[in-house]
């Protein structure tokens, strides 16, 4: 059975009844944030279903998400571009408030209070993208939902180089030179028998002996040089993958209007690297695909990377 | 404008409460682990339109965490999930801060009256 009551607006009906949780303001909270990844802590409103919109007139965030701990919201993370004050709704289920003497109070049939009109109830005021073009919202008006992740992305690249290796190779030069040379020929004596009267026959060595003589000759005089030459080829490979994060962010300006950009963080970073020398292992070396890799799913249509901008109404 | 629903006035005399415009009803709002997948039916309040949204909660300042993926079908009120990060070996070596982690995420519905 439900209780409560119902008004019809733009002929739509709505209940104010005990059967889903409207969603009401618990606190509020200004930070003068400036650029960088900072954490902004909620720790004084944790809840299990706390839900943070932020008004950041003038500068960029990146909304990344909550802080979680033992099972409830105390925080929210933020990359933020420019600086300023931010403005945050904490937002919750609807919560009892005490009873007093103004205004309407729903109880449910178990006497739970279900509707009290002091609480600020969150107001959806517009929804729409920001990706193909701004949207137009004012000044007071809160972001309920900020959906971005990074976008990470790698390219991995190779190749190799063929050069000569070159060594000092020894070799010889020669001439030919020429010099007196002392040549000397050893002629043997004769032995010659001749008669002698009153003697006769007289035998003995004579002549001979060694005579030399200065003769120019000729001869290779060489020497030993050194010269650079190439010996052979040698071939070095390379291979690299490279980095590069991506933010994206909603821009708030002055006047409210809401636009895209980002911010890259990590411009084409080298996250791995190999050098291979005398051989063509590039590529396998990294084990890396080439020439282009992308680690993220790219969301499809109807995907939560693609949900809509919600503002809400001015939280005062 | 055209004036319907009611106001309620605080005991100083200031506005308090109006109902003028909207009351957006929050009609899901689970905390799914970082390595699920699985399907979440939702109802939705007569004539009310659905928002959704996924909300990553964990992360650190290396600024690489991913909320799940989602689609979701409005009309058979159906939300089904999974993890959009996909496991990839050859990222084990890279530094920390260029590689994607999966996250436990918020998965919100918020529905509201059509403007």
């Amino acid at each position: 059975m439900t209780y409560g009551f119902e008004v019809t607006i733009n002929n739509t009906q709505v209940k104010l009844d005990d059967q889903y949780r409207n969603i009401v303001l618990l606190g509020k909270k200004s930070v003068w944030l400036t650029t960088g990844y900072r954490e902004v802590s909620f720790s004084e409103f944790a809840h299990t279903n706390m839900t943070v919109a932020i008004r950041h007139l003038g500068f960029g965030i990146s909304f990344l998400g909550y802080i979680f701990s033992g099972g409830r919201r105390v925080g929210v993370r933020l990359y933020v571009s420019g600086s300023g004050t931010a403005n945050f709704a904490v937002l919750v289920p609807f919560y009892t408030l005490p009873e007093e003497g103004c205004g309407i109070i729903l109880y449910d049939e178990n006497g739970t209070q279900k509707f009290h009109s002091d609480h600020t109830y969150m107001d959806v005021k517009n929804t729409g993208y920001i990706s193909s073009g701004g949207m137009a919202t004012q000044q007071d008006m809160y972001i309920l939902c900020n959906p971005q992740s990074p976008s990470i992305t790698f390219s991995s690249s190779g190749g190799s180089t063929t050069y000569p290796v070159t060594a000092m190779v020894p070799y010889q030069v020669c001439n030919t030179a020429y010099k007196y040379e002392t040549v000397c020929s050893y002629k043997s004596p004769t032995y010659q028998c001749s008669y002698v009267f009153g003697q006769g026959y007289v035998c003995g060595f004579s002549g001979g002996g060694y005579s030399c003589e200065s003769k120019l000759v000729s001869y290779q005089s060489c020497t030993t040089l050194y010269r650079m030459e190439i010996v052979g080829y040698r071939t070095d490979s390379w291979a690299e993958v490279r980095c590069t994060k991506t933010l994206g962010l909603v821009w708030q300006g002055t006047d409210g209007y809401l636009s895209q950009s980002s911010v890259t963080l990590n411009n084409n970073q080298v996250v791995d690297s190999s050098v291979v020398y005398g051989s063509h292992l590039y590529y396998q070396q990294l084990g890396f695909p080439p020439p282009y890799y992308a680690v993220v799913n790219t969301p499809g249509n109807a995907t939560s990377f693609s949900a809509p901008i919600i503002t809400t109404r001015a939280i005062v | 404008m055209a004036e319907y629903g009611f106001v309620t006035y605080t005991a100083g005399g200031s506005e308090g409460f109006k109902l003028s415009t909207r009351i957006t009803k929050k009609v899901l709002d689970v905390v799914v682990g970082a390595n699920d997948s699985g399907t979440l039916r939702f109802d939705i309040p007569d004539n009310l339109h659905v928002a959704i949204t996924v909300v990553q909660l964990d992360g650190d300042s290396n600024m690489r965490h991913y909320p799940h993926k989602v689609t979701f079908d409005v009309g058979a009120r159906v939300v089904s999930y999974s993890p959009s990060v996909t496991y990839d070996s050859n990222l084990d070596r890279f530094p920390e801060w260029c590689k994607p982690a999966r996250s436990r995420s918020a998965i919100i519905i918020y529905a509201f009256v059509p403007g």
